[in-house]
C-alpha cells in the first residue's frame, strides 16, 4: 500500500472510531429526564393515538391521569407536561405534538402565566422538556423564543451542556437504553399527603395584567386551536397561593390569584373554556380535601388527581359532542367483543 | 434512534456566533471551529496572489467583527510602517543617507508607540496624575477617553517596530509588497496574542509557493488539540477555582488563597501556552511555521532561564529592542543592571497599564539582577560535576521548586486589580481561617467544587505530563515515530478529554435539572 492510502486509511478509521466513541458517550451523558416519556408521546405512538392531549407544568403532569377516562370511557389521552416548563414552551412542544396528533382536546395548564422566571426560564428545566424534540423547524422556533441567547447553542447541540455530566453518571443512562419502551400516559403523581389547609384566602373579583408576553402566547394557543380544529380548555389547579409564595419566594408573580382571574376574564371575552380548580366553588364542587389530597402546597397527589380527572372527564362527555362519540363508539366496540367472546 | 434523531440536528446547521462578555475568543468560538476548515480549503484551492489576498481578508474580517472602530488603527500602522519601511529602506541602502534614515525611524516609531500609548496608556496616566493632584487637594476631573483598547495592538505594534528597526540594521530589506506586508502585521492566528512574528522568517515565507504538506497539517492539528487542552481543560478549569478565591479574598483566609495563589501559575501559565499552541498549530495547517512561544518555563534552573523559556517572542523582543540598544551586558555591571531593569520595567507595562504589572516587572528585574549577582556562587554550589549524579539531581529539582515559587509569588502582583486587592491577598494568605469555615466557604463553588477540580487536575496531570515529554527535545518527531495505532489512541485520549473536560457550553449543575416533582 502506497504512504497516501495508508495515511487516508488512518484517517478515515481515526474518524470512525470518533464517531462510533462520541455517539456512545453522548448517549452516555445525555440527561434522559422525561425523554422516554415524551418520545412515546410524540413520535412513537402510532399516529393520531389521542382524542385529547395535556400540556403544560408540574400541576397538569401530576393532576391529570389520561388512565381513568380510557378506562371508564375508552377517551384516549395523553399528559406531556413536564416539570418547570415555561408557558412558551408548552407552546411549542404541543405543536410538536399536533405534527403526528389530531386531539379533539387539548388541556392547556395556564399556571406557568405567573412564573418569574420569564423571559426565559430555567435551562435545565428547559432542557428536560426541549431536548427530547427531534431538530425542525418548531424546534429551532423554541429556542429561539424561550431561551437565553447565551444558552442556545446547547439546545442545538446539547452535548455543549452534557459533556460536564460525567462526575453525576448513574447505571440508569446506561439501563436507560435497555429499558422496555415507555408504556404510560404521561401522568406522574405523588402518593404523599400534604397534612395541611389552605392557608390562601383571598379570594376576590380583581383582575391584574398578564406578565410581558403571556398574552401573545394565549393568543396563539387559541388560533392554534381555531388552525387546527380542537377545543382548547384552559386550567388551573388547586394550589395555596400564600405557602407557595412564601415557600419559593421570587419565583412566582405576588398576585397569582389576580392574575389568574384575568385569564378567566380573557378566556370569557375568546369564549374559551377555562377550569379554574383552585376556586372555593370548584374545591366544593370537587369534594376536595386539602391536606389529603395534595403532596405539597401546590401539587395534587394520585387521590387529587383522580378526582380532578373524573370531573373534567365528565365536563367533557356532557360538553363535547365528539368525545361523547368516541365514548360511545368505545363503549359499543366493548359490548360487541363482550359478545362474540360471550356466545356460545 | 430516537435519541440519534434529537441529538444531532441533520440538515439544519445554525451558525451562531455567541460573543462571551468582552472580547470574543478566536480559537475557541464557532465562528473558528466551523469557519478554518472552510478558511484552510479555500486558501489551498485558490492560487497563490488570491490565497494570500484571502487569508489578508479572513484576517482584516476577522478584526472588523470584534469591533470595526479600531480598524482604522490597524490600518494606520500598517500604513506607517508599511511605507516609513520603503522610505527608510531607501534612504539606508539607495542614498545612504543615515541620519535621514534614523530620524524616519525615530518618527515611525514614535508615531506608532503613540498610537499604543493612546489607546493603552492615557487613561492610566490620566488617571494617576489625577489620583496624584488629589493627595495635594486638588480636585480634577481625570481626562480619560472611552476608545477602548484595538485587539492585539500591543502585539502588532512590536512587530511593526521590530521590522522598522531590522531595515534601519539593514537585516532584512523592506518588502514592496502590500499585501504580504499587511498580511505579516495582521496573520490572524497571532494577531490578538502572539507569537510576535518576526520580518525575517514570517515575510519570506508569505512570498513562498504555498504547498499542501500532509505532515504540516497533521502536527498542525495535533499541536491546535494540545492548545485546547492547555487553555480549556487546564487553564479555563483552574481559573474558576482562581477568580472563585480572587473575586473576594476577604471571604478566605489560610490554604484556600495559597491553593489560588499557587493554580494561578498554572492558569496564567497554560492559558498562554494553550493560546501560542492554537496560534502555532493553525499556522502550521495553513503551512507556515511561527516561532515557538513557550518551552516548558517551568522547567527552568534559574530566572535567566525561564525568560528565555516563557513567552520567548516577546523576552526576545526585548532583549534585541530594548536590552541590547541600551548597552546589553556590555557596559559596567552597576549600568549592565540598570539595563535589565529598565527592561523589565517595559515588560511589566506592556503586559498592563497599571501600577501593579510596573511591579510585577520590577521584582523579575530584582530577579535577573540578584541572579545575575549570585550566579557564580550558584554555579559552584549547584552544578559540581563531581558531585554524585543523585544529588545533583536532588539540587536540580530544587532549582525548579525554588524557581516556580519566586515566579508564583510575582503572579501575585500581576493577578491583583490594584494594591488593595493585593493587601487583601496578603492578609487571607498569611491568616490561619478555621478549616469548617473553609470547607463551608468552598461549598459555595458553583457546580461544585469536586467535579470541577477533578477535571481540572486530570487535564493538569496530562499537561504537566506533556511538558515533561516535549522538555526532551523535537516531541513532534518523537511522537510520529511511533505506530500509526499509539498515535491514533493517544489522539483520541487527547481529544475525548477536551470533549469532556473542556469548560465550554453552558456549565452543567445536576440541581438545575431537577424538579423536585415528588
Amino acid at each position: 500500500m502506497t504512504i497516501r492510502k495508508k495515511r487516508v486509511r488512518n484517517i478515515v478509521l481515526f474518524l470512525l472510531c470518533f464517531l462510533v466513541l462520541f455517539l456512545l458517550l453522548n448517549a452516555l451523558l445525555y440527561n434522559k429526564t422525561n425523554m422516554s416519556r415524551l418520545q412515546m408521546g410524540l413520535y412513537e405512538s402510532p399516529e393520531n393515538s389521542y382524542d385529547v392531549l395535556y400540556v403544560g407544568g408540574s400541576h397538569m403532569n401530576g393532576a391529570i391521569d389520561p388512565g381513568i377516562p380510557l378506562e371508564s370511557h375508552g377517551i384516549t389521552g395523553f399528559n406531556y407536561a413536564t416539570g418547570g416548563q415555561e408557558f412558551k414552551v408548552t407552546y411549542y412542544i404541543l405543536k410538536e405534538a399536533l405534527k403526528r396528533h389530531s386531539p379533539k382536546v387539548v388541556a392547556l395548564d395556564v399556571f406557568y402565566i405567573v412564573s418569574q422566571r420569564l423571559p426565559y426560564g430555567q435551562d435545565g428545566h428547559n432542557h428536560n422538556a426541549l431536548d427530547s424534540l427531534h431538530m425542525s423547524a418548531n424546534k429551532a422556533e423554541a429556542i429561539e423564543a424561550c431561551i437565553d441567547p447565551k444558552a442556545r447553542a446547547s439546545f442545538y447541540f446539547p452535548f455543549l451542556a452534557y459533556h460536564n455530566r460525567w462526575s453525576n453518571i448513574t447505571l440508569e443512562d446506561i439501563t436507560f437504553y435497555f429499558e422496555p419502551p415507555y408504556d404510560g400516559l404521561g401522568f406522574g403523581a405523588g402518593v404523599a399527603k400534604y397534612g395541611k389547609p389552605m392557608v390562601f384566602d383571598d379570594w376576590n373579583d380583581v383582575c391584574a395584567p398578564f406578565p410581558p408576553e403571556m398574552e401573545e402566547y394565549l393568543d396563539r394557543f387559541v388560533a392554534l386551536a381555531e388552525e387546527e380544529g380542537f377545543e382548547l380548555v384552559l386550567m388551573n389547579f388547586p394550589c395555596d397561593y400564600t405557602t407557595m409564595l412564601q415557600d419559593e419566594p421570587g419565583l412566582w408573580e405576588e398576585n397569582t390569584h389576580e392574575i389568574m382571574n384575568q385569564v378567566a376574564a380573557y378566556a370569557q371575552e375568546k369564549g374559551i373554556v377555562f377550569l379554574d380548580f383552585n376556586t372555593p366553588e370548584m374545591l366544593e364542587a370537587l369534594q376536595f380535601d386539602f391536606p389529603n389530597d395534595m403532596r405539597n402546597a401546590s401539587h395534587v397527589n394520585n387521590r387529587g388527581a383522580k378526582k380532578i380527572t373524573e370531573y373534567f372527564c365528565n365536563y367533557m362527555l356532557e360538553h363535547y359532542p365528539q368525545i361523547k362519540e368516541k365514548a360511545e363508539e368505545a363503549a359499543a366496540s366493548s359490548a360487541s367483543s363482550v359478545a362474540v367472546t360471550a356466545s356460545p | 434512534m430516537g435519541t440519534f434523531r434529537t441529538c444531532f440536528p441533520f440538515g439544519f446547521l445554525y451558525l451562531k456566533e455567541y460573543k462571551r462578555e468582552g472580547n470574543a475568543i478566536l480559537f475557541t468560538s464557532f465562528l473558528f471551529l466551523a469557519g478554518f476548515p472552510i478558511l484552510a480549503a479555500l486558501y489551498y484551492l485558490l492560487p497563490q496572489k488570491i490565497s494570500r489576498i484571502c487569508l489578508l481578508a479572513a484576517s482584516w474580517g476577522y478584526y472588523i467583527f470584534m469591533n470595526p472602530l479600531h480598524i482604522p488603527v490597524l490600518l494606520s500602522v500598517t500604513a506607517v510602517s508599511y511605507g516609513g519601511g520603503l522610505l527608510l529602506y531607501t534612504k539606508r541602502e539607495k542614498t545612504d543617507a543615515p541620519r535621514v534614515a534614523k530620524g524616519i525611524l525615530i518618527a515611525c516609531i514614535c508615531a506608532i508607540v503613540g498610537l499604543l500609548f493612546l489607546y493603552k496608556y492615557w487613561n492610566f496616566l490620566a488617571d494617576s496624575i489625577t489620583a496624584l493632584l488629589e493627595t495635594f487637594g486638588l480636585a480634577v476631573q481625570s481626562p480619560r477617553h472611552s476608545l477602548g483598547m484595538p485587539l492585539g495592538i500591543s502585539f502588532y505594534s512590536l512587530q511593526a517596530i521590530s521590522y522598522l528597526a531590522d531595515i534601519y540594521r539593514r537585516e532584512i530589506p523592506a518588502e514592496k509588497n502590500v499585501v504580504y506586508y499587511a498580511l505579516f502585521l495582521s496573520f490572524f492566528p497571532s494577531l490578538s496574542s502572539g507569537p510576535i512574528n518576526r520580518a525575517d522568517t514570517l515575510l519570506p515565507q508569505l512570498r513562498e509557493k504555498k504547498t499542501l504538506r500532509y505532515e504540516n497539517v497533521k502536527e498542525g492539528l495535533i499541536q491546535m488539540a494540545w492548545g485546547y487542552l492547555q487553555k480549556i481543560v487546564v487553564a479555563d478549569r483552574i481559573g474558576l477555582y482562581v477568580d472563585f478565591v480572587y473575586d473576594d479574598p476577604a471571604l478566605f483566609a489560610g490554604w484556600p488563597i495559597l491553593l489560588g495563589v499557587f493554580f494561578y501559575g498554572f492558569q496564567i501559565y497554560y492559558d498562554f501556552a494553550g493560546y501560542s499552541n492554537l496560534a502555532i498549530g493553525a499556522a502550521k495547517v495553513l503551512g507556515f511555521q511561527l516561532q515557538d512561544n513557550f518551552r516548558q518555563p517551568y522547567l527552568s534552573h534559574s530566572i535567566q532561564e525561564f525568560w528565555r523559556r516563557w513567552h520567548i517572542s516577546f523576552s526576545s523582543w526585548l532583549r534585541d529592542y530594548v536590552y541590547i540598544p541600551l548597552g546589553g551586558s556590555r557596559c559596567s555591571k552597576p549600568r549592565k543592571y540598570m539595563n535589565l531593569m529598565i527592561t523589565f520595567l517595559v515588560s511589566g507595562l506592556w503586559h498592563g497599564a497599571n501600577w501593579n504589572f510596573l511591579v510585577w516587572g520590577g521584582i523579575h528585574g530584582v530577579y535577573q539582577i540578584v541572579g545575575n549577582a549570585v550566579r557564580p556562587v550558584r554555579e559552584r554550589l549547584l552544578e559540581n560535576p563531581s558531585s554524585p549524579r543523585g544529588l545533583r539531581r536532588l539540587k536540580r529539582v530544587v532549582q525548579v521548586i525554588v524557581l516556580f515559587l519566586l515566579v508564583d509569588f510575582a503572579w501575585i502582583f500581576f493577578r491583583a486589580s490594584d494594591f488593595g486587592h493585593l493587601a487583601q491577598i496578603f492578609q487571607g494568605m498569611f491568616s490561619t481561617g478555621v478549616l469548617s469555615d473553609q470547607i463551608a466557604m468552598l461549598s459555595t463553588f458553583p457546580g461544585g467544587v469536586l467535579p470541577n477540580s477533578a477535571s481540572a487536575l486530570i487535564g493538569l496531570a496530562a499537561a504537566v505530563f506533556g511538558d515533561f515529554f516535549a522538555n526532551r527535545g523535537r516531541p513532534y518527531e518523537r511522537f510520529a515515530r511511533r505506530g500509526a495505532f499509539f498515535q491514533g489512541a493517544a489522539l483520541m485520549i487527547l481529544v475525548f478529554m477536551i470533549l469532556i473536560f473542556g469548560l465550554y457550553g453552558t456549565s452543567y449543575q445536576a440541581d438545575s435539572f431537577i424538579y423536585t416533582q415528588f
